[in-house]
């Protein structure tokens, strides 16, 4: 795990040891250090001294020459245990006397070196000159063993081996006790932190720990966390304000849509009337005096006719239209087949020597307003028809399909070849008495597409559309759920 | 002829035999200058006797010079604790008082006694190789033991003649104890 990803308790610790360690092993090698060096000054000081003090003792041998005096001054040594042997040579080099006492069996072969310390099998001689009044009187030599030297090398190491594991485990303890100074009011913020945005209430302070940098931290924090419950207030506060006004709005709305449809509906009932009448004394004057007039006359006449016959057309669409809003959803299961076949049966009489080819495929059942959804199909497929009639053979395509834009539900499609649309104004097309083609192409009142959008609508789905110019056109809706 | 022959290498032999003894008895008194060359170094005379550095040992001998001029020599270039020593050979008792080392020679044995009180209380080292020297109140008496030089010392005159004599002389001598005063 890489250090920077490790608890903070962890990473305490770790330095803490860390540090301790080198420089425990820095200390424990400088003090080692220093004890060889100052122990070697010793061993080599303390093997001078003795070496002084013994030839000294020696003159008088040496000169009146005693060997067996010189043999006791010698066996002195017997006290320094790692002194192993020695010897005094006389002013030609000749072997005067020796310690111990030689031994057959053990082969100290001396040959006197130069003044001076040498160091060779894991011994050290020592030879210095033996002088009395300014006359070299020989020299003696002195071999130490360098076991004391080993020896307490070996046992210094074993002590700083154990003060060093020691005062490691020590480091490690105090570290463990310790780093909570450090890490509880970190760990407590975090925990406070984690738990506010768990719970999500903003209500709640960190507990702050002593004036450092951490407590600065903390006012800080809990300074954010006012702030964001103020935040929070007054977004609750717009909120409502927010709903009221939308609740305000939707009622204006819904009221002046209610005054909308009523005006509607009642100029629209008001328009019949007199329209009916154009219409019938048009009809009257078509049927009674058609040889008083003149054909001019009796074209005008049609023309004034036809003219009333489409305003009331429009005016019924109209109050279709106006009336979907304000009559109740008669939901019920309904067979889709079955009135798609109505619908085309309706159509017939008009349909005369057309040659459509229908496919149709099997659509589902579904709850819906039997009367509304027929004239969904009346009005979409009358569409398909009108805008096909200018090719030989027109096929409509009746379906269903999974679309993407509606979740991946079902919606019911009708596919045509006919003129199609720019889709640039496909926005446009569910507008009332929004027309893409012309009067004198084709004929309409604009509002066919504006009563499916409303119909669908109420029955809380959706209606789309996709053409291209000159290929055909593809409406989808969907009837809810 | 045979016994001319005969008494010929008698006479021979007796010549040899003396010359033996002559060169023993040479080198025991050059073995003896040595001797007291050497233990000279080890020795301290109070100051009053030898207040300078530079003041010089005089090492009288009383009686029949055994040394000629060996002693002389041993002396000639050696230089006792930075000292010089002047070898003089005393004509009479009275010439005691000068010196710093009085060595009494064989000649002398029966007078002892005598040269002992004369020498008193003085910082003189009296050597000699008189039998029982030390014993009669000399400071350092020469003998023989197994053959080799050795020496006697009497610690009580020593201490008396308020000389100083190093351990590493005193270690290798026989002390001996008498005559104390």
């Amino acid at each position: 795990m890489r250090f920077q990803n490790r608890p903070i308790t962890q990473k305490v610790t770790l330095i803490i040891v860390f540090t301790s360690t080198i420089v425990l092993a820095l200390a424990s090698g400088a003090f080692m250090a220093y004890e060889l060096l100052t122990f070697r000054q010793q061993m080599t000081q303390h093997l001078t001294t003795i070496s002084r003090i013994i030839g000294e003792n020696s003159t008088g041998a040496l000169i009146f020459d005693v060997p067996a005096d010189e043999e006791e001054v010698l066996s002195a040594l017997r006290t320094e245990p790692n002194i192993v042997a020695a010897a005094v040579f006389d002013q030609h080099g000749k072997l005067f006397a020796q310690y111990p006492h030689p031994n057959p069996a053990l082969k100290n072969h001396w040959v006197p070196e130069r003044a001076g310390f040498h160091l060779g099998n894991g011994f050290l001689v020592l030879t210095q000159p033996i002088v009395q009044n300014g006359a070299l009187l020989g020299s003696i030599a002195i071999k130490s063993n360098l076991e004391q030297m080993y020896s307490r090398f070996r046992l210094y190491s074993l002590i700083v081996l154990m003060v060093f594991v020691g005062s490691l485990v020590l480091a490690f303890v105090l570290s463990r006790i310790l780093q909570r100074v450090i890490t509880q009011p970190i760990l407590d913020l975090a925990r406070t932190a984690r738990q506010i945005s768990e719970e999500k209430n903003y209500g709640v302070r960190a507990r702050k720990f002593g004036t450092d940098e951490l407590g600065q931290f903390t006012d800080a924090f809990n300074a954010m966390l006012g702030q964001i419950q103020k935040a929070e207030e007054e977004i609750r506060v717009l909120n409502a304000e927010l709903e009221q006004r939308v609740q305000s709005r939707t009622a204006e709305l819904a009221s002046s849509t209610k005054e909308m449809e009523a005006f509607i509906y009642s100029v629209s009932h008001d328009l019949r009337a007199p329209l009916r009448h154009i219409a019938a004394f048009g009809e009257i004057l078509q049927e009674d005096f058609t040889d008083q007039l003149s054909p001019e006359a009796n074209e005008y006449v049609q023309r004034m006719v036809d003219g009333a016959r489409n305003m009331s057309r429009l005016v019924d669409d109209l109050l279709n239209l106006a009336g979907i809003g304000r009559k109740e959803l008669k939901c019920e299961p309904t067979n889709l087949d079955a009135l798609v076949d109505e619908v085309i049966r309706d159509l017939e009489p008009e349909l005369g020597n057309r040659q459509i080819e229908w496919r149709l495929e099997h659509l589902p059942v579904v709850e819906c307003d039997r009367g509304l959804t027929k004239q969904i199909f009346a009005n979409l497929i009358a569409n398909s028809v009108k805008y096909t009639r200018r090719r030989e053979k027109a096929v409509i395509n009746i379906a269903t399909v999974k679309s993407i834009r509606v979740d991946n539900q079902t919606a019911i499609f009708i596919r045509d070849n006919g003129v199609g649309f720019d889709m640039k104004f496909s926005d446009k097309l569910f507008g009332v008495f929004q027309r893409l083609h012309r009067a004198q192409d084709f004929e309409g009142t604009g509002v066919g597409l504006a009563t499916v959008e409303r119909i669908v609508r109420r029955h809380g789905g959706h209606v789309w559309a996709e053409a291209e110019l000159n290929k055909g056109a593809t409406f989808y809706f969907t009837l809810g759920k | 002829m045979v016994i001319r022959i005969k008494s010929a290498v008698v006479v021979a032999l007796g010549l040899i035999a003396s010359f033996h003894l002559w060169a023993q008895a040479a080198s025991e008194s050059q073995l003896e200058a040595t001797f007291i060359c050497n233990s000279l170094q080890f020795v301290e005379w109070p100051t009053e006797t030898l207040p300078a550095p530079d003041s010089n040992i005089v090492l009288g001998i009383l009686g029949k010079d055994p040394f000629g001029t060996e002693i002389d020599r041993a002396f000639q270039h050696k230089k006792i604790n930075g000292h010089s020593v002047m070898v003089r050979r005393l004509k009479g008792m009275d010439e005691i008082h000068s010196c710093h080392v009085l060595f009494v020679s064989r000649s002398e044995e029966r007078k002892v006694r005598e040269i002992v009180e004369q020498i008193g209380d003085r910082g003189i080292l009296s050597v000699s190789d008189i039998k029982g020297f030390a014993g009669r109140g000399g400071v350092l008496g020469l003998t023989r033991e197994n053959g080799r030089l050795s020496f006697e010392i009497n610690l009580n005159v020593v201490k008396r003649a308020r000389l100083q004599i190093s351990s590493k002389l005193l270690r290798l001598a026989k002390i001996i104890e008498g005559k104390g005063r």
